[in-house]
């Protein structure tokens, strides 16, 4: 009979033991999956939030639309500018009365828009280049025709002080996730082994070779892995599915399932764990 | 023209042979000579030594003194990659018959011949007509935990034979049987032995011994009490 047919029928022979083994994989590759996506989007939202920051430039009174374009040219060639956008006093006050909404009724009641032209600077890669906002404003402050400059450099510091903590934590917990969930594995798929030593031991005096006891045996702790995984993978998307279809996104981020790459490092995780186990527990029977 | 007779080699050799378990002195200072096709009893009180003797043999237990040599391989300095060559020219009949409790009687039988990588349609045959012969057949299905002790004696005889060896070694290979049975699984032995196998019995049912007559090797307390040679007695 083929090795794999051999692996199955063990499978089967011991679907109990097997289905223990394939669940406890799975619980923790869902386990691990959950807070991988969970840190994924979380890191997501928050990089979302820090790339609306922006440098809002406010004209000075006088100045007049027609030279709207040579100050953002002017601005646009100040190192690590990425974009210039003319906000008019009038599509200012459009966004306001929406960002009022109900209270936009208040508005009403002026008689002039006393908000101010504006420019809106976009730096490239704000996350990474925060240290360029301050001279960027210090320069953009300079211009001839600008008459105010605002930015939260206090916040964005903070925001990333934030952001670095999140990262660290989530990488030391992930860590311990991990090495808990593969510390689990190993030993669920030891355990399985531990109750067929009789048999192994038994196989091993009525002369089977090595290699007929072992490889299917190796098959069948990788086949437990890919199992166990496929369905914790398949249950945390089940979760995912029902999540995103209430709530799609937070902010303009839409939220989004692990990718193909972590995926596919979970289900070879788990393939290579159901190995290392077999391996561990194996290395007992030498005889 | 017959060939120039040559001196029968021993397949089984034991030169000064001690076993220890811990402390306590299982065998002690034990040489024999076994030679091919021969059929031994192995006797003595319990505790004698007879099941760590044929422990040796397969080296389920390492020696603590002394070399063995079976069918030309030293087991003194055999690696691990050839002992499965050693185990599998001998068939083995445990005392405790160690079938593997998970598989049926069937199963157990055919995983042998599995092991030796026998062609499947082989496999059925062969395992079918063991079967039937130890009359296990109506049972090839059931589990070996809901036998009867000397169903699975029987079933353990079965499956030693299976890869048809050419070492036969059988601890108490009757002790749960009922006198029938005991002497059917007796001939079934001797027919291995008429087929050229070499056999080692190890069994204090002196009546059976009386039997079928043959050479007889006694322990007592590890030692090597006397071999003798019993005559079988006329039915
Ligand atoms: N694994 C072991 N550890 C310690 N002592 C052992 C072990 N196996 C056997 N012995 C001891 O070695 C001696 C010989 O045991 P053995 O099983 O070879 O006897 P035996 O002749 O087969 O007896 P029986 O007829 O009851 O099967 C006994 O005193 C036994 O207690
Ligand atoms: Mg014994």
């Amino acid at each position: 009979m083929s090795l794999l047919g051999r692996s199955l029928r063990d499978l089967w022979a011991h679907r109990f033991l097997s289905a223990v083994t394939t669940f406890a994989v799975a619980m923790s590759v869902l386990i691990v999956g959950a807070f991988s996506l969970f840190v994924v989007n979380a890191a997501g939202i928050i990089q979302d939030w820090g790339s609306g920051a922006r440098i809002v430039a406010y004209l000075s009174p006088g100045v007049e639309s027609d030279k709207v374009p040579l100050l953002r040219g002017e601005i646009g060639r100040i190192e690590g500018v990425a974009e210039v956008r003319y906000i008019s006093r009038d599509a200012a006050m459009e966004r306001l009365r929406k960002g009022m909404a109900e209270e936009a009724f208040l508005l009403d009641h002026l008689r002039e828009n006393p908000l101010p032209d504006a420019l809106e600077v976009s730096l490239f890669r704000p996350m990474k280049n925060w240290r360029r906002f301050a001279p960027a404003a210090q320069a953009i402050r300079e211009i001839d025709g600008v008459a105010e400059v605002e930015f939260g450099e206090e916040w964005l510091g903070r925001f990333l002080h934030l952001m670095d903590l999140f990262r660290l934590s989530a990488a030391g917990m992930g860590g311990i996730f991990f090495l808990a969930a593969v510390f689990f594995m190993a030993n669920t798929v030891r355990l399985l082994l531990y109750a067929r030593r009789e048999e192994i031991e038994i196989l091993y005096l009525v002369g089977a070779t090595h290699s007929f006891i072992r490889l299917p045996l190796y098959l069948q702790g990788m086949l437990h892995g890919i199992i166990g995984a496929g369905a914790g993978l398949g249950a945390l998307y089940g979760a995912f599915y029902l999540i995103s279809i209430r709530a799609p996104g937070v902010g303009t981020f839409p939220i989004r399932f692990l990718s193909e790459e972590i995926m596919g490092g979970i289900l070879t995780g788990s393939v290579l764990v159901g190995w290392f186990g077999t391996y561990l527990s194996l290395k007992r029977f030498h005889r | 023209m017959t060939p120039p007779e040559k001196g029968p080699e021993p397949i089984i050799r034991l030169f000064h042979v001690h076993k220890r378990y811990g402390a306590k002195a299982a065998l002690i200072d034990i040489s024999i000579d076994v030679f091919e096709n021969e059929f031994i009893f192995i006797s003595g009180p319990s505790g004698a030594g007879k099941s760590t003797l044929l422990k040796l043999l397969y080296l389920g237990e390492p020696v603590s003194e002394g070399h063995i040599v079976v069918d030309g391989l030293n087991l003194s300095r055999i690696s691990r990659r050839r002992i499965p060559m050693l185990r599998r020219r001998i068939g083995i009949v445990f005392q405790d018959y160690k079938l593997i409790p998970t598989k049926s009687v069937y199963e157990n039988v055919a995983l042998v011949l599995e092991a030796l990588g026998t062609r499947p349609r082989l496999i059925r045959k062969t395992a079918r007509s063991l079967l039937r012969r130890v009359g296990m057949e109506e049972k090839a299905k059931a589990l070996p935990p809901s036998l009867s002790g000397g169903e699975q004696q029987r079933a353990a005889v079965a499956r030693a034979l299976a890869g048809n060896p050419k070492i036969i070694l059988a601890d108490e290979p009757t002790g749960s049987l009922d006198a029938e049975a005991a002497s059917d699984i007796f001939d079934l032995l001797r027919e291995c032995h008429e087929r050229g196998a070499t056999l080692l019995v190890a069994t204090h049912d002196t009546a059976l011994i009386r039997r079928t007559g043959g050479k007889v090797i006694l322990l007592d307390r590890g030692r090597l009490d006397v071999t003798t040679t019993i005559p079988k007695l006329p039915a």
